[in-house]
């Protein structure tokens, strides 16, 4: 807490942040390193570096059942459980208890969360990948949603900015859907995944898989630790391998002294002052002793991620915004997306017998978008497009699980490495419907008293038309790289599942269709930004994170030059 | 709590908060959270007789009939805990009709036959996927729509035949524990760099890594 020389309890700032996860972190490194004295409003309980992480050096054997969730488990976390990977005894105490923090879904909606500082960028997967022009201009293009009011040229530079400060390890590759970055030395190419490259090269030449780009350090960099290639990342690294608010940005505003954080702080409402036209504050509920407080400042950033950001926007009801503090377009909660996946191709490979690897990477392989970004890639059945994650390996013990045989024989046979196998997933975009939703439900409210969130979303045709090609392509290049026993399956994907959910308050020109300006601004709040997924006007397919980093660097600079100017 | 032998008491406490308050790792004190001693004692000559000790530890010198006795305890729902009792008796069961004597008193070539051919049994099953029935279809709807959502995201349930179960707890029990990951397989906890294309001549007893 911060103490002015009254010996009071501070409540006045220059800047309000709202959430300290990916774009709350970096809006407080900004903004302080600037010289805003800035307010960090963490809804959730403090996660200090290192020290609180608890699994960190935890090995299978360690944990309760090899780590898997109980039944116990399964009753708190039911929705978290979802993804089939969070509710693990190495990262379940960074996922919501779903009890605590229920939501309604019309149709099914699988909201992923972490309510802590640092947020989501604890257990993010960390690849950043760049949007390209035509990401910017595709909506323009083809009527989907509302034209981006900003072009690839101006997030350029803030791209090179954060990636600067950030470090990502990744390879310059020159393909037109994936520009290239400032990158560390990459997390290299296994033997198979170098000649699956190549081969799929001469068969398709826009296809190229590429080293996954990570913001994780294949060398020490900037002040932090090099990546030590466990790939234990999602509970937290003792090195600051990667890139997370608590490693990196949230270190940077607290050497500035300019930065005053505060967990157990829900933010609900900002506050109207109908005279000056513009936001006074915020008010807050402590999560633990459930007292509501004010705090003031000149300008707030919204960074609360996406549905959490539009639900504060949602509740700041006044006279002036009757609907929703932004919502004079109506637009405020709709043009929800998330990126659609679950299209996996796997196959086995006959060949490199005598070749293994060491070492956990963080990252395996891209495949940056091939369909509908011109000159002979155009697709009649379906807009937009998609690229892959995958990875090359060898299977080890537990493929033999499914295969018969008992004793002496079989068991001294499971020792030694398989054959290799790969396996890609594809990651797609969702169109911006106007019709895809959240909104608030004031007859349910959670233990704070707060109304909670209802989901209406879906994919819908475009999507699925994609999903069949995601599968198609997918094996058609597994084929030209020599693997057999080549199968897909679509898994089904529902919006959340992805965990970048984005849009319900997306920028754009026009204030009678969206609720920002190109500067992340509300068109009719001037000191009020959303930089978190909350602003995106499309989804694109590329992982969004760094594409969040960047617009909050952007507005930051944007709104303390305005600042200067007596202008917000 | 079924671990590798190798840590102390005060180490397990000091890990392992919030599990229950009776575990111990000496095999005196054990006690099993599910099975009765009958039904362990089956497990236990069981999963010895898939993985036995060769060279290498065999199922029993890492306790995987207490890992097993744990995971059915606490991550089974209790239909499958149920599916998986019903499925060790009548493995108990069968032996006794085609030995004419309990499973701990055939002989090795009699035990591997019997396993070999209930485990040809459960391969040869078709998938058994369970359609949600209309009041699961419902319960599933009408949980969606509420707050409150459980654990239930299938609109199938998956019924692994019980020799599947049996065989995936065995290998998942035997591989990830204390012992076999950190003295049989390769252990490499902290890698520090990556070699992407290493030779198999160069991997300690040509045998993968364990994490």
């Amino acid at each position: 807490m911060y103490f002015n020389s009254q010996g009071k309890e501070e409540v006045t700032y220059d800047a309000i942040v709202i959430g300290s996860g990916i774009s709350g972190g970096w809006a407080a490194k900004e903004l302080c390193e600037k010289g805003l004295k800035t307010l960090v409003l963490e809804r959730g309980r403090n996660v200090k570096h290192v020290e609180d992480y608890s699994t960190m050096w935890l090995d299978p054997w360690d944990m309760p059942n090899g780590g898997k969730p109980t039944q116990e488990d399964l009753r708190q976390q039911g929705v978290q459980a979802r993804t089939g990977y969070t509710v693990n005894y190495a990262r379940k105490h960074f996922f919501v208890n779903d009890l605590d923090h229920p939501y309604s879904e019309v149709k099914r909606f699988d909201w992923m969360r972490g309510y802590h500082v640092g947020g989501r960028s604890l257990m993010w997967g960390r690849h950043c990948y760049r949007w390209s022009e035509q990401d910017f201009t595709e909506n323009a293009q083809d009527g989907f949603g509302v034209d981006w009011p900003i072009r690839y040229k101006d997030v350029e530079p803030w791209y090179d900015y954060v990636e600067t400060f950030v470090g990502i390890s990744g390879q310059a590759e020159n393909h037109r859907a994936a520009p290239d970055g400032k990158y560390l030395p990459p997390f290299q190419l296994n033997c198979l995944e170098s000649d699956a490259r190549e081969k799929i090269k001469k068969a398709f030449p826009d296809r190229l898989i590429t080293p996954g780009r990570v913001a994780n350090l294949s060398e020490p960099y900037n002040g932090r630790g090099a990546c030590q290639r466990r790939n234990r990342c999602m509970r937290g690294c003792p090195y600051g391998g990667y890139f997370s608010s608590q490693s990196s940005t949230l270190p940077a505003a607290v050497a500035t002294g300019n930065m005053t954080l505060r967990p157990h702080s829900i933010v609900h409402e900002i506050m109207y002052d109908k005279e000056t036209k513009r936001a006074k504050g915020v008010r807050i509920i402590d999560e633990l002793t459930k007292e509501t407080k004010e705090y003031f400042a000149k300008v707030v950033f919204c960074c609360a991620s996406a549905i959490g950001s539009t639900s504060i926007l949602l509740n700041s009801k006044s006279d002036a915004h009757p609907d929703g503090m932004g919502n004079e377009s109506g637009e405020l909660g709709h043009n929800l997306m998330d990126h659609h996946f679950k299209v996996t191709t796997s196959g086995t490979y006959d060949g490199f017998g005598d070749k293994y690897y060491k070492g956990r990477r963080p990252a395996g392989f891209y495949i940056p978008r091939f369909q509908n970004i011109g000159k002979g890639t155009e697709r009649k059945d379906y807009l937009r497009g998609f690229g892959y994650q995958g990875s090359a390996s060898r299977t080890n013990w537990a493929s033999h699980i499914a295969e018969a045989g008992v004793g002496k024989k079989y068991k001294d046979d499971l020792f030694a490495p398989g054959p290799w196998r790969m396996g890609m997933m594809a990651f797609a975009e969702m169109l911006p419907y106007h019709e895809n939703r959240m909104y608030l439900n004031e007859d349910k409210r959670d233990k704070w008293g707060l109304p909670t969130v209802t989901f209406d979303c879906e994919t819908k045709e475009n999507e699925k038309i994609m999903r069949k090609d995601m599968a198609i392509a997918g094996a058609e290049m597994l084929e030209a790289a020599g693997f057999k026993n080549i199968s897909t399956q679509d898994e089904g994907s529902y919006p959340g599942l992805g965990i970048h959910e984005m849009g319900t308050a997306r920028m754009g020109r026009d204030p009678k269709t969206s609720v920002l300006n190109g500067n992340n601004q509300i068109h009719t709040v001037p000191n009020v930004f959303v930089t978190d997924g909350a602003c995106m006007t499309s989804a694109a397919c590329q992982n969004p994170s760094i594409t969040y980093m960047a617009l909050t660097a952007r507005a930051c600079d944007f709104a303390v030059k305005q600042l200067n100017r007596n202008e917000l | 709590m079924i671990m590798g032998y190798a840590l102390s008491a005060s180490t397990v406490m000091g890990v392992m908060n919030g599990c229950k308050a009776d575990m111990v790792t000496s095999e005196a004190g054990w006690k099993s959270a599910f099975f009765d001693a009958k039904e362990n004692n089956l497990l236990e000559i069981i999963t010895e007789q898939i993985l036995p000790a060769t060279d290498t530890p065999g199922a029993n010198d890492v306790f995987v009939h207490r890992f097993m006795d744990e995971m059915v305890a606490e991550v089974y729902t209790p239909e499958m805990q149920e599916r998986f009792r019903k499925g060790l008796a009548d493995f108990a069961a069968d032996c006794k009709t085609t030995y004419g004597k309990d499973f701990a008193d055939c002989t090795d070539e009699q035990r591997d036959e019997l396993l070999l051919k209930h485990e040809a049994a459960a391969r040869a099953m078709a998938p058994q996927i369970k359609e949600a029935n209309e009041e699961e279809k419902i319960r599933f709807a009408r949980m969606a729509s509420q707050e409150m959502s459980s654990g239930v995201t299938y609109q199938h349930v998956n019924q692994e035949p019980f020799f599947k179960l049996l065989k995936e707890m065995t290998l998942v029990g035997y591989f990830t524990s204390e012992k076999v990951g950190e003295e049989v397989l390769n252990y490499d906890p902290i890698p520090g760099m990556d070699i992407p294309c290493l030779d198999m001549s160069e991997v300690p007893n040509g045998r993968s890594w364990s994490l």
